[in-house]
């Protein structure tokens, strides 16, 4: 019985020293392997990754909150410095945003006019959902946000995501609560685009640098600094005409674009509901067919 | 009885201390600073704890500590999965051998030896993600990041050093 025991406990001191070796190679393996799982796009990897996801995010957002607290604070009393010329700047904007509004009101009611006259079919209304900017992520290799949706069934993969004056980024990940955002600048990021006067097309592609570059462009088109870009429509992803940034460098190699918003200075994204079909659901159901 | 559940339950927070700190560390990493600076070249906090905890106490930070703390990092991270597990699976494979060469040294060896032991990392991981897109990421921002990571190297590894000093230097 003793003798027993002791073969044992002899054969379980091996059995962990041997995995204790070989540990390292393993766990190497594990990193290799979850990559090329990652890679695959698999929906059981989508799900878990989602709910991981959730749970890292959420502790993400509760550890975050008193640094971000003091820094929202530390923001503030700042910002009270340059209240007066604030003021002073809003309501000289605002002045001009009523003759504008009232402009805009006029071409409407021309518009509906018009396309009653043409019979044109009116794309389908996008919808809008805000989230507040949680955590960010800025480093050689990735460029993203992760915002909080609250539980908001709307927000899908690969919807279009939106800054204060144009094109940010788009949906990447969808958990319950949070979602994961791919910035234009991320090399994930490739939005089919068009320069908004000459209707020169491309497509706007992060490189992990700071800008992001409109690559597939006709080699005898002409495109000019200054030239403002907005989304093409193309693809049927992202709706037409949204604007995304204006082009700060043409040369032979890349035509740099220069984003509307500062990516650095996102606090609160709209994600706009484009009506899309859900990609999980596709692929689930491209999986069922096969 | 009572006081011995507690004293247990005690030393086992104690252990996990040095894992739970680096992933404060690295949520804390992702704070959104409105800052041009912090959006293209952050730190990379989570292998600088792990740099740190395998030298100074490597009893509390294992391969598991390592592994969780990738995990982690990858979860948050929007790079491919199992990425960052990689790259600090290769810093601790590099610390534990080197380990005689830099336990008891001087700061400034300290960061000597995660000036040289960083790039391999980041070499790896670059080398990596050149692969899965299928196209080499551009090394400028690389260089960037890293010289980043260095520079916040005293600061991270102060904040490790109270904590190490603290609440983890009797037992």
């Amino acid at each position: 019985m003793v003798k027993r025991e002791r073969e044992n406990f002899l054969h379980f001191s091996q059995l962990r020293l041997t995995i204790k070796k070989f540990a390292p190679i393993l766990a190497f393996v594990v990193a290799f392997v979850f990559m090329l799982l990652s890679k695959s796009e698999n929906i059981l990897i989508e799900k878990t990754s989602g709910v991981a996801n959730e749970v890292v995010s959420s502790v993400v957002d509760v550890l975050v909150l008193p640094a971000s607290t003091m820094l929202k604070g530390y923001n503030y009393l700042r910002s009270l410095q340059k209240i007066d010329l604030e003021n002073q700047k809003l309501r000289e904007e605002n002045r001009r945003l009523l003759v504008a509004n009232a402009k805009n009101r006029a071409l409407e009611i021309e518009n509906k006019m018009l396309s009653q006259l043409l019979n044109y079919a009116v794309p389908p209304e996008a919808t809008f959902v805000t989230a507040k900017v949680v955590a960010e992520e800025g480093s050689a290799f990735a460029h993203s946000l992760i915002v909080y949706i609250a539980g908001n069934p709307n927000v899908r993969k690969g919807q279009v995501v939106l800054g204060q004056k144009g094109v940010v980024g788009r949906v990447e990940k969808v958990s319950h609560n949070y979602a994961k955002i791919f910035l234009v600048n991320d090399i994930n990021s490739k939005i089919p685009v068009m320069v908004e006067t000459t209707r020169v097309r491309g497509v706007l592609s992060g490189e992990n640098d700071i800008l992001p570059k409109m690559i597939f462009v006709s080699q005898d088109a002409i495109v000019n600094i200054g030239d403002n870009i907005v989304t093409s429509g193309i693809g049927g992803v992202f709706p037409s005409g949204i604007p995304v940034g204006t082009v700060t460098a043409v040369n032979k190699k890349n035509i740099v674009v220069k984003p509307w918003d500062n990516l650095s200075n996102l606090e609160y994204v709209q994600i706009i509901d484009y009506q899309l079909p859900d990609p999980t659901t596709e692929l689930a159901e491209e999986e069922n067919i096969l | 009885m009572k006081e011995n559940w507690q004293e247990n339950a005690l030393n086992h927070f104690y252990a996990l201390m040095p894992l739970l700190f680096s992933v404060v560390l690295v949520a804390l990493s992702y704070l959104p600073l409105k800052s041009s600076l912090a959006n293209n070249a952050r730190p990379d906090i989570g292998l600088m704890c792990v740099y740190f905890w395998l030298i100074y106490r490597p009893d509390l930070f294992n391969l598991c500590s390592v592994c969780f703390l990738g995990i982690f990092v990858d979860i948050v991270s929007s790079t491919p999965f199992g990425n960052y597990l990689f790259s600090m699976l290769v810093m601790c494979l590099l610390v534990t051998n080197l380990v005689k060469y830099l336990n008891g040294r001087i700061f400034v060896v300290l960061w000597v030896g995660i000036a040289v032991l960083m790039p391999i990392c980041f070499f790896v991981q670059w080398l990596l993600l050149s692969v899965y897109y299928a196209e080499p990421l551009p090394v400028l921002p690389l260089i960037f990041s890293y010289l980043v990571s260095l520079a916040f190297y005293p600061i991270v590894g102060g904040i490790n050093a109270v904590i190490l000093n603290v609440f983890l230097q009797d037992d």
